[in-house]
């Protein structure tokens, strides 16, 4: 019985250091695991000098513009707004409206412009089926 | 009412269990992929956004479920051998560790070609898709460790604590796209909350995690009457006689 304790408790304190680990590795790492940035968080915390930065956000309604390959819209979420410019082909669930992620920098002169290399869409969690409508 | 509950654990009742369940467990898991391909393929609709590409969630969804079940399984078998001391929690184990690491790997895999046209991209390193690769290389590397040939109890027994010790990964999964920023979206189906994912969506999702449980029965079962086999010819050989001595009971 004695050996049994023996075994438990220190199952016990294994598992009350994992405990006190968790916590920790949550507090230190809360700003660092995060995958983007909010717009707000950008001028809050003066990101813009940054040479790498990802920014989440939603693709803001009536401001998608393209010339060619060359895109342009603004990303918001409902605090502050990015302009951000993208060359290449936007992904296929790419649409206003839509919570995007893009990853790049912002232009070394003025730094006013998001210039995005990646844009990732992403969606929530949400599952609808597609109602097709019988043709009348 | 603990001692009905170690009974489970003799290694008669293991092999005489296994050895009933893995057949009828085969025999569910065809059954199960077949009606869950055929829910999940033909009669499921397309989502409003991501059109067919949902049907990627019956794949991908019940082995990343599974993968975290099952981890959970071996830790809870692992702190049971480790107190009491039972060898054949140890080897319970290391036989869920097989299923553990395909469902990983499975998860893994269907979510990054799901995430390709999805997101745009195949691999993020966000929380959830990194803890996901951690949890991968737990179970490698407990496999590596555990899988040597003629590896003795003693060291079996030592290995649980790998196993506990890299349980912590598991709320860190979960929770991760609750707490951080990530790519990855949040749970849609939360206990008895009303789920995001439509009600339709869900007979298949059912199915398939039904076909994949199966399949994890059919794996662990072969393994432990191979392993526990291989313990009672250890056995036999150099200490405790009496527990070989007692012949298995094949049903007639």
């Amino acid at each position: 019985m004695k050996l049994k304790l023996k075994r438990f408790s220190t199952l016990f304190a294994i598992l009350c250091c994992m405990g006190g680990t968790f916590i920790l590795i949550g507090l230190a790492f809360k700003n660092n695991i995060r995958f983007f940035v909010t717009p707000a968080q950008v001028y809050e915390e003066n990101l813009i000098h940054h040479t790498h930065l990802r920014i989440g956000g939603v693709v803001q309604e009536k401001s998608l513009l393209h010339k060619g390959i060359n895109h342009t819209f603004y990303l918001i979420d409902g605090i502050m707004s990015i302009p951000v410019k993208y060359t290449g082909i936007l992904p296929a669930l790419f649409k206003e409206g839509q919570t995007v992620v893009v990853e790049g920098h912002f232009d070394p002169e003025k730094g006013t412009e998001f210039m995005a290399h990646t844009i990732l869409a992403k969606h929530d969690e949400n599952y609808k089926p597609l109602l097709k409508k019988a043709p009348s | 009412m603990i001692k009905s509950f170690l009974f489970l654990f003799q290694m008669r009742v293991i092999e005489r269990v296994s050895h009933a369940l893995w057949p009828t467990s085969c025999v569910c898991m065809v059954l199960c992929f077949l009606v869950g391909t055929y829910y999940g393929l033909i009669i499921s609709p397309s989502d409003y956004r991501q059109g067919e590409m949902v049907r990627f969630l019956y794949l991908h969804v019940p082995a990343s479920w599974l993968a975290l079940l099952t981890y959970t399984v071996m830790a809870i078998s692992s702190m049971i051998g480790w107190c009491a001391k039972i060898p054949t929690a140890h080897i319970l184990t290391k036989c869920l560790a097989m299923p553990g690491v395909i469902f990983t790997g499975l998860s893994i895999i269907t979510g990054s070609l799901w995430g390709k046209p999805i997101w745009g991209t195949y691999w993020a390193w966000d929380a959830r898709l990194t803890s996901m690769l951690i949890l991968l290389f737990i179970y490698m590397g407990y496999m590596s460790l555990a899988y040597t040939h003629s590896i003795s109890q003693k060291r079996l027994h030592k290995l649980s604590l790998l196993v506990i010790i890299g349980f912590i990964n598991i709320p860190i999964i979960k929770w991760s796209v609750d707490f951080w920023f990530t790519l990855h979206q949040p749970a849609s189906i939360i206990g008895f909350r009303k789920s995001a994912i439509d009600n339709v969506f869900i007979p298949p999702l059912i199915w398939m995690t039904l076909a994949y449980i199966a399949f994890g029965v059919v794996l662990t079962s072969l393994l432990l009457l191979k392993f526990i086999r291989q313990m009672r010819e250890k056995c036999s050989t150099v200490l405790m006689p009496t527990l070989s001595s007692r012949p298995l009971k094949r049903a007639a």
